[in-house]
């Protein structure tokens, strides 16, 4: 089965925009340009839309905590224990969470979903991209692509309030270098093992994480708002040489030299809220502009249900009303978020061979009156 | 010998006249017409119909007992820790409950009993027959060892309230993936010190036992199934209310279900899908499907109710007749024991005044083992 989409301008992200069509195959990009050549089945006429690929909302607690059910449906945080890195989003995630459908007719067809920051070692995240399936299993993209860890107010007041370490800034990062350390040991106690070719018979799934960490083979994805958290962040990331994503990074601009030099990319937002914590205080829009000045790798959030994923596009629009370049907040929203989350060489651009992740506008996505018209997945369309 | 004459049976999936004999508490032949002997027993049933005594394969009865208020006759869950493998229903049964009673005077002649569903391993189930003093006498050894699990909110309920965890459904999982791990390591560990909860789990993983799951919701069936194939072990889908809302991925499953109970109020959002279809489509799927009372949700004097509701779907009734019968006794690993009428098999039989898919027929008598041990009658008479 192979479709083309014709008069449309085509977003692709890695190109300036241009009239053209595009050719879809087994859900994938097969052709791309100004004219396509390839025979196909079907015709879709964009109508002189605009195709953007789906948007890509890095950081999202959508599914956990499934809309208009209540404290039953509440699966963000597992605020029992400080440390829980064997918890899975997956696991909890409900499929059939309308906020998925609206997410959809919002341009975001794809989104990490992480545990909450109660836990100074929270638990696995997983990707998921809109279809119309019931199934968790139709929806995953990759799991267990990123370890949540938390540091500033949420976990010193959810522990506080236990009157259970940690009660302070200090006692988080004690918390998680313990859990580091910990996992250094289990290392070395399962290639001991292996050396002496003894049976290794004390496998412990907390550390076979902390083990996929420290080899570098999934990130760290650090809840930090406050610029010495950021800093506290990477000294961490530094002392055991893991790989690390900061998620709000809120005071970025107070300490953008140090991340620049750290190397680490930062998840921004949600920042179309209000100031409940002492660590928002600085909030600002301005943040986004300052980052893509300089060149760090960069997403735009929504943090949902904090801020819906629905409109996503309208956080990035404020970006660009507070001096953001608009071509690199639609790059915040697509290719770099797939860049931080892996998944750069299907999602994030429309190129031949990645997934047909796409989205017809009707009009521009950071005008609050456009909608989107036409997705890869579902059958409606407003063509 | 007991000569039994006169009585339309429910044998090979339809209504025959036929005459048999009970040897030693087993059906010992069947023929259009048999002689009795000097020394046998005879028993007439002309207009009466004979079926194989029901089982319901998920029930908490003699666990959770009725006339004995909220505290002294509740059993059903240990809920001080969130895995209690090492618990046995068989510790808690009393087999005097009313629930017992119950069912062997409305033809359920097993029950398998299990923990609740407040524990992700709740522990071990056992099967039994609905009459006896004593609940060692009742067990039917031929059963597969049972492991009772739960998925889903009824932990998160109850966990939560304690604040403890797993308090949400994001460490569920992590409980049966952190407990059937330390049986690994357990296994694996030449020098182990043997632990009977350990023991327990060992046993699902050697394919001894199998696992025995309450879930209501799609996503929560999606998990299951997922760590059952990281640990590879064997499992039954209990309640399994959303199932049928994606018949492709059960056919994938390949595992029984055991439905309902059907005929309850959607009290929470797990509740949301319950409905009697579910039976009619997860049977035209392929599935190997039973029907529960979860006694005492619903008493098991009301087994029947199920089936006559499940009858308004026209299905081929020998398919129904099996949702209380074969099925279950496959499912629990008894079929070459009970559930059906056939030569060796246990004389597990009831006997009704009508058709048992006519609501006014009634269960004149009970047997168990040959023996008389209840109908509806019995009930009046006590």
């Amino acid at each position: 089965m192979r479709k083309k989409i014709t008069n449309v301008t085509i977003h692709s992200i890695v190109q300036k925009p241009y009239k053209g069509e595009l050719i879809i195959e087994d859900g994938k990009i097969a052709e791309v340009g100004k004219t396509c050549s390839q025979t196909v089945d079907e015709v879709i006429d964009g109508k002189g839309g605009l195709c953007f690929p789906g948007f890509i909302d890095a950081h999202s607690h959508i599914g956990l905590n499934a809309e208009g059910y209540g404290f039953e449906y509440d699966d963000v945080n597992e605020m029992t224990n400080p440390v829980t890195p064997e918890v899975r989003t997956e696991d909890a995630f409900v499929p059939t969470d309308a906020a998925l459908k609206e997410s959809a007719l919002g341009g975001v067809l794809v989104h990490c979903v992480l545990t909450g920051s109660a836990n100074p070692v929270g638990g696995l995240a997983f990707i998921v991209r809109h279809t119309p399936s019931n199934l968790t299993g139709d929806k995953v993209v990759q799991r267990d692509v990123g370890l949540k860890m938390a540091t500033g107010e949420n976990p010193k007041r959810v522990y506080g309030a236990k009157n259970q370490m940690p009660v302070t800034r200090m006692g988080t990062a004690a918390v998680i270098r313990k859990y580091l350390q910990d996992g250094k040991n289990y290392i070395e106690k399962k290639a001991k093992a292996e050396k002496e070719k003894k049976p290794f018979f004390e496998t412990d799934l907390k550390l076979e994480i902390a083990e996929k960490v420290l080899k570098k083979i999934i990130p760290v994805r650090i809840h930090c708002h406050r610029s010495e958290d950021m800093l506290t962040a990477i000294r961490i990331k530094e002392e055991f040489g893991i790989r690390m994503v900061i998620e709000h990074a809120t005071e970025y601009l107070k300490v953008r030299e140090e991340i620049k030099k750290s190397g680490v990319p930062v998840i921004l937002g949600p920042f179309m809220s209000c100031r409940p914590k002492v660590e928002l205080k600085d909030m600002t829009y301005k943040t986004y502009k300052g980052a893509l000045e300089d060149g760090v790798l960069m997403a735009c959030m929504s943090d949902h249900p904090v801020f819906p994923s629905q409109v996503l596009r309208l956080q990035a629009g404020m970006a660009v009303a507070y001096g953001a370049d608009e071509e690199g907040m639609f790059r915040a929203l697509t290719i770099m978020p797939a860049q931080i989350l892996g998944i750069d060489q299907d999602f994030g651009s429309i190129e031949k061979g990645k997934q047909a992740s796409l989205c017809i506008w009707d009009g521009h996505p950071f005008d609050a009156r456009s909608r989107v018209i036409w997705n890869d997945q579902d059958s409606w369309t407003a063509l | 010998m007991l000569i039994v004459k006169g009585a339309q049976i429910w044998k090979d999936r339809g209504l025959k006249r036929l005459d048999f004999s009970v040897e030693g508490g087993k059906l010992s032949g069947f023929s259009p017409s048999l002689l009795p002997g000097p020394h046998d027993e005879v028993l007439n049933l002309s207009g009466h119909y004979v079926y194989p005594g029901l089982i319901d394969p998920h029930t908490h009865v003699g666990l959770l007992e009725e006339e004995t208020g909220n505290f002294a006759g509740d059993d059903v869950n240990e809920t001080t820790s969130p895995a209690t493998p090492g618990v046995r229903a068989i510790d808690g049964i009393n087999p005097m409950d009313a629930g017992i009673r119950n069912a062997r005077n409305y033809g359920v002649t097993t029950v398998c009993v299990m923990p609740g569903s407040a524990n992700v391993i709740g522990g071990e189930g056992v099967v039994i027959k609905t009459a006896g003093k004593s609940v060692d006498g009742m067990v039917v050894s031929s059963a597969r060892k049972i492991v009772k699990m739960a998925f889903g909110r009824n932990i998160t309920w109850t966990w939560s309230k304690k604040e403890k965890y797993p308090s949400t459904r994001l460490a569920v999982g992590a409980v049966l993936r952190e407990k059937l791990n330390a049986a690994k390591n357990y296994m694996a560990n030449p020098e182990r010190v043997c632990t009977y909860e350990m023991e327990v789990l060992a046993n699902l993983l050697k394919k001894e036992a199998i696992a025995r799951i309450h879930v209501a919701n799609l996503e929560d069936i999606e998990t299951i199934a997922r760590i059952a194939r990281e640990f590879d072990f064997d499992y039954v889908l209990d309640h399994a209310t959303a199932l049928h809302t994606n018949v492709e991925f059960a056919k994938t499953l390949k595992v029984p279900v055991i439905l309902g109970p059907l005929n309850v109020a959607g009290k929470s959002f797990q509740s949301y899908d319950v409905t009697f279809a579910s039976v009619k489509i997860l049977l035209e799927a392929g599935l190997l499907v039973s029907v529960m009372s979860d006694a005492p949700v619903i008493p098991l004097n009301l087994v029947r109710l199920q089936l006559f509701l499940v009858d308004r779907y026209r299905l081929d009734r020998s398919d129904i007749l099996d949702l209380f019968t074969e099925n279950p006794a496959k499912t629990l690993g008894i079929e070459k024991q009970t559930g059906s009428l056939g030569i060796g098999k246990d004389a597990d039989f009831i006997v009704l005044d009508g058709d048992i898919f006519d609501y006014r027929s009634r269960i004149r008598s009970t047997y168990i083992n040959g023996n008389a041990v209840g109908g509806e009658d019995y009930e009046m008479d006590s």
